[in-house]
């Protein structure tokens, strides 16, 4: 029982980043029915980011998670404006292999940058562990979980209760309906890329303090969000978060009693068996087309 | 107007993307200094303890200096054309990019010195990204665009695997590939250089034992990448672990795609208590070993530590948990360059002043080095035959003997069955500074089963 607890633990820490990552990544595809597929490399960036301000130039946390999220909503919107806009309308194949190229260009600008040899675990954010019962918890994995339901919770409050958020609600519901009246579709589509890239700033920020080891691997964090999106149901913010604390559990489960192979063929697995019962996912709602 | 701006953005954008390549291909994929190529005679000779000649182009012979140009095979009237294949931009290029840049300056010496046979040594770089697709085009590009005589390099077991059979049948000597796997053995024109894996768990294995004061005291986990090699790593740890009358418990996996190993030190910790599991055998790269080594430090688990020769990067040491980094050790074949030897002594003060010293401190920056000096000398011995070609040089590598490379490596006998011209490993401990060698490479020779290519 206390390994399962243990395991559980570290699952939903490992869980809130994929659902931060999966939120932005579900946001932008509920907005403009674009798969980011760079998704991961924009988290990627701002853990190097993060390795920048807090570590060489000594920044506050707070401070630097503040600065990287604005640059990541900043290089969201430009990315949009000089990539994404012209290609609205084009066909969904030619725009996920833009967003292929643009993962591509984002780790090598990482590795021109950085260069290629591994970094640790930032330790601004406290590292050690406290006991309950025979239980040991770590401080950076609740730290983890608590910033990312903060932050999911302001973006739901952001969604639902402010005027931009209810414009993108509305664009995502129904395009036409909302340039019916009056909303601008593409100050929404923009607003959502920025939206979408600042969260995975939030992730980096976050993550450069629980990853045991920073190089450009880390945009496989992506890998593990899409099965998360998916699983939630890919036009469900809600789904995305219970997504991602699913496939954080299941995997850390998986690879503790069944071995470390194994964390990735349950995870996938577990996606699979989701889409075949449900293609909308667990929270996601089936697309109506009237003829 | 914004389809212009935008429209001068994306040319912008286009010219920066060719600027870059352009100068990613002056940059990579062919390096030559401005040694002077009339040379016939070189400079000095040093001679050490082992009785053989240690530098790189030292004496060009009367034979060499009418040898004929041979451009099919990588030997024109001005130049010796060499390739390098190999992870300089994915997941292993912390390991691969040192031993390319090792490879690279030490061609720079060796045209420092006049070169060979009045010419100079091109290098050809290719990076396979760690993708065995990509590394079938790069072979056939090194073969039969650039025409090399030799590929120098190559890590990974898969890509090894792949290419193995188009290495034998192009006929083109590969020296020094960053792993020794059973299949390179069969190959007449692969040379090994590297420790095979299994030798390096027997070194691994029997430094443990001495650490806890006796076989029947070390209770051992094998804990590594999941991929071929890491799976290897842990039979090999096996075997050797049950043969000298240990406790070994299980392999662990790390998952390739992960970015943590919570749940894998979660084991580690059920074993501690169920098996009283004292000593860890680290398979995988300088990534995987940080990833291993934080996410023990954070859990609390402290464990003594052996890795295999890839897990001691000098980042890992720098950036890895203090108090795991004090009993965390490894084996290699490769002597670092911070430990004075006459070979080392000789690179330092060639990279010096250089673009090359920046990369000189990581160990396998010193294996690209050892395994250049062993092509160079390989050509150098074709040459005094007088002629220069691909199984010209690869029947004059097999030659080679008891090569000296002063202290950098064990001395090189490619006379070996197999192939197998290195073959040997010792331990490596972090001092605070770099890693210092545990004895001699012979000290721990006595701890080698014989099976791969010793003997």
């Amino acid at each position: 029982m206390e390994k399962f607890i243990e395991l559980t633990l570290s699952g939903i820490a490992i869980g809130s980043v994929y659902a931060l990552v999966a939120l932005g990544f579900v946001l932008v595809f509920k907005a403009t029915d674009v798969l980011n597929f760079a998704h991961g490399e924009f988290m990627m960036l701002a853990v190097f980011l993060s390795l920048t301000l807090l570590v060489s130039w000594g920044l506050n946390f707070i401070v630097s998670g503040i600065v990287i999220a604005v640059l990541m909503a900043v290089l969201g919107l430009v990315i949009f404006f000089l990539v994404m806009k012209p290609l609205v309308g084009q066909p969904l194949f030619s725009v996920v292999l833009v967003t292929i190229g643009i993962a591509i260009i984002l780790r090598a600008v990482v590795l021109i940058t950085y260069g290629p040899v591994e970094r640790g675990r930032i330790n601004v954010l406290p590292q050690g562990r406290f006991d309950i019962g025979d239980i040991s918890v770590s401080y950076i994995g609740m730290i983890l979980f608590g910033v990312s339901a903060i932050s999911v919770l302001a973006f739901l409050w952001f969604f639902n209760r402010t005027r931009t958020g209810l414009r993108l609600k509305a664009v995502a519901e129904n395009l036409e309906a909302a340039s019916a009246m009056g909303i601008s579709a593409v100050a929404a589509f923009a607003i959502s890329w920025g939206i979408g890239a600042l969260m995975a700033g939030v992730a980096g920020t976050l993550y450069s303090n629980f990853t045991p080891v920073i190089d450009t691997n880390l945009s496989a964090i992506g890998l593990r969000a899409f099965p998360a999106a998916v699983l939630g149901g890919l036009n469900s913010i809600g789904g995305a978060i219970v997504g991602g604390l699913i496939v954080g559990i299941v995997e850390q489960l998986a690879a503790g009693y069944l071995g470390g192979e194994w964390r990735d063929v349950v995870a996938f697995g577990l996606m699979f068996v989701v889409i075949i019962v449900r293609p909308y996912g667990l929270f996601g709602t089936p697309e109506l087309i009237r003829v | 107007m914004r389809n212009r701006l935008r429209g001068v953005f994306l040319l912008l954008a286009v010219f920066a993307l060719v600027a870059a390549s352009c100068s990613s291909d002056d940059a990579d994929d062919t390096t030559t200094t401005a040694a002077a190529a009339t040379t016939t005679t070189a400079a000095a000779t040093t001679t050490t303890a082992g009785g053989t000649d240690t530098t790189a182009a030292t004496t060009t012979t009367a034979a060499e200096i009418g040898i004929e140009s041979n451009p099919d095979e990588g030997v024109t009237d001005s130049a010796i054309k060499l390739g390098f294949m190999g992870d300089i931009t994915g997941p292993t290029a912390a390991t691969q990019l040192f031993f390319e840049r090792g490879i690279s300056c030490y061609l720079d010496f060796a045209n420092s010195q006049g070169g060979v046979a009045d010419r100079e040594f091109e290098l050809f770089t290719e990076d396979d990204a760690f993708s065995v697709e990509d590394a079938v085009v790069n072979f056939q590009k090194l073969v039969e665009d650039d025409q090399v005589i030799a590929i120098l390099g190559q890590g990974g077991s898969h890509i090894m695997s792949a290419i193995d059979v188009d290495v034998a049948d192009a006929g083109v000597p590969f020296i020094g590939p960053q792993q020794t796997i059973d299949i390179q053995f069969a190959n007449p024109y692969v040379f090994n250089v590297l420790a095979h894996y299994g030798d390096q768990a027997d070194v691994a294995v029997a430094r443990m034992i001495e650490d806890v004061g006796g076989a029947e005291n070390l209770v051992v986990a094998s804990i590594g990448l999941e991929v071929a090699s890491g799976l290897e790593w842990g039979v090999y740890v096996k075997d050797t672990t049950e043969k000298l009358g240990a406790t070994y418990t299980e392999h662990i996996n790390v998952p390739i795609t992960g970015t943590e190993a919570d749940a894998q030190v979660i084991r580690i910790e059920e074993l501690i208590d169920s098996d009283g599991l004292n000593y860890l055998a680290l398979h995988g790269s300088p990534g995987a070993a940080l990833r291993v080594l934080n996410s023990m430090d954070a859990a609390g688990v402290d464990l003594p530590i052996g890795g295999i020769f890839a897990t001691i990067a000098e980042n890992v040491f720098i950036e890895g948990p203090a108090d795991l980094i004090d009993t965390f050790w490894g084996v290699h074949t490769y002597t670092p360059s911070n430990v004075s030897t006459p070979g080392n002594d000789e690179l330092n003060a060639f990279v010096a002043g250089t673009a090359c010293e920046e990369f000189a401190s990581n160990v396998n920056f010193v294996g690209g080095w050892v395994v250049a000096k062993l092509a160079v000398e390989g050509v150098k011995r074709a040459a005094a035959d007088g002629t220069l070609g691909r199984q010209v040089l690869a029947d004059a590598i097999k030659r080679i003997d008891d090569f000296d490379t002063g202290g950098q490596s064990p001395a090189l006998s490619c006379t070996r069955e197999g192939s197998h011209c290195g073959a040997a490993a010792r331990p490596y401990e972090w001092d605070g500074t770099g890693l210092q060698p545990v004895g001699e490479f012979a000290d721990w020779s006595d701890t080698l089963d014989l099976i791969y290519g010793l003997g």
